[in-house]
């Protein structure tokens, strides 16, 4: 798993972070057990507790698988999808540096996950707190943006190339949580509330 | 109909011509379009979603049709009924498909509902019979699966802007099912000029 050390080089030096993994580079799978998948665990075990703690078991068992799905399919969606968009810029994406680019722009939006442990039921903390889930997942396009430079990306096509993959992930984001919300609804309808 | 091998490599899908083609497709005809679009959905609304497959089958053809410069009249959506057998069973087949798929968190349906997307396209475009058809579509995802998830946000997209002006969708399925036909021609070369 990528330490808390890892961590805090990809968050502050993001570019020094892309140097040395470039060298060393991770299959798909071992982003996804290292890296992807614990670190989406906090948004899945934030909605569970917050669940826990005003009494609604059931509900918050769906709603946290619900989290962990929308999560997995917006981080596959995006390392799927990363290789036809580059080509719109010219640049070639091998599917390994594709997974590793989604994984480690998803790693602020998987670490703002905490802000659901935050109430919902009064609506100023709840918009604060996704406004905050969304402001700290935009620096997930900063690391993006180095990974590419990292790749050999030439520099003038990366901002359109970022926000083209930014887009993406909004679109992805946005089907998802759509898809999954109604599901989790019906769901809970079925099993009962409590 | 050509069954052509799959291209091994990489497709450069390129999305500004594709985008500006179905834009050009769309404007050149667009009472055309817009007609068409409100036979499908009003239809396909009024018959509980039983006439969708084979409208759309019809749609597509007409989209083929004017896209090699032929004439067309929206009417001729409705010829798509006479292949009310193969697109509704192919239709039926993709729909129960997802929903066991989505009783497994979701994703599992949606892989099903992106891999067997152009399964119809194959039904209009190549007369393939409901399970020819689906394996058609399956490989067809299975060799381009970064650009047809690229198509198929672009259609997602297309069609949440278009809802949220809930007339919208009259202008958005006509320009997303013409993207997503011009999109299928893009992946298999071979049968465009067919």
């Amino acid at each position: 798993m990528v330490g808390g050390r890892q961590l805090v080089d990809l968050l502050l030096e993001p570019a020094r972070f892309w140097r040395e993994r470039h060298d060393r580079p991770q299959t798909p799978i071992t982003l996804f057990v290292e890296t992807a998948l614990p670190l989406m665990m906090i948004r899945t075990a934030a909605v569970l507790l917050r669940s826990l703690l005003f009494g609604s078991l059931r509900p918050g068992l769906v709603l946290a698988v619900g989290s962990l799905a929308l999560q997995l399919g917006a981080w596959l969606g995006l390392a799927l999808v990363l290789p036809a968009i580059a080509r719109q810029f010219y640049a070639e994406l091998k599917d390994r540096d594709a997974h590793a680019l989604a994984t480690y722009a998803s790693v602020p939006i998987w670490l703002a996950g905490v802000f659901y442990l935050l109430p919902e039921e009064a609506w100023p903390v709840l918009l604060w707190s996704r406004l905050l889930v969304l402001v700290v997942g935009l620096y997930g396009l900063y690391i993006l943006a180095c990974g590419f430079a990292a790749l050999g990306i030439e520099r003038k096509v990366v901002p359109g190339l970022v926000t083209a993959v930014g887009l993406a992930a909004v679109i992805l984001y946005v089907v998802l949580s759509l898809l999954l919300a109604v599901t989790a609804h019906v769901v809970i309808f079925v099993i009962g509330g409590s | 109909m050509t069954s052509s091998p799959m291209p091994p490599a990489a497709l450069h899908l390129d999305l500004r011509a594709l985008a500006g083609e179905t834009w050009h497709l769309f404007a050149s005809r667009a009472r055309l379009h817009l007609a068409a679009g409100l036979i499908l959905i009003g239809l396909s609304l009024v018959s509980a979603g039983l006439l969708a497959a084979p409208l759309l089958v019809g749609y597509i053809r007409l989209i083929d049709r004017l896209r090699r410069g032929e004439d067309g009249d929206a009417r001729e959506v409705l010829d798509g009924l006479a292949a009310f057998g193969p697109a509704v069973a192919t239709g039926l087949v993709q729909v129960v498909a997802a929903a066991v798929g989505t009783l497994f968190v979701v994703l599992p349906g949606l892989v099903i509902m992106g891999g067997t997307a152009y399964a119809l396209w194959f039904v209009a475009l190549a007369d393939l019979a409901p399970v020819d058809a689906i394996g058609a579509a399956l490989r067809l995802a299975k060799a381009h699966v970064s650009s047809l998830l690229l198509i198929l946000l672009l259609a997602a997209a297309l069609n949440l802007l278009g809802a949220m002006i809930l007339v919208g969708v009259v202008v958005s399925v006509p320009l997303s099912l013409i993207l997503v036909t011009l999109g299928f021609y893009a992946m298999r070369p071979a049968d465009k000029a067919r």
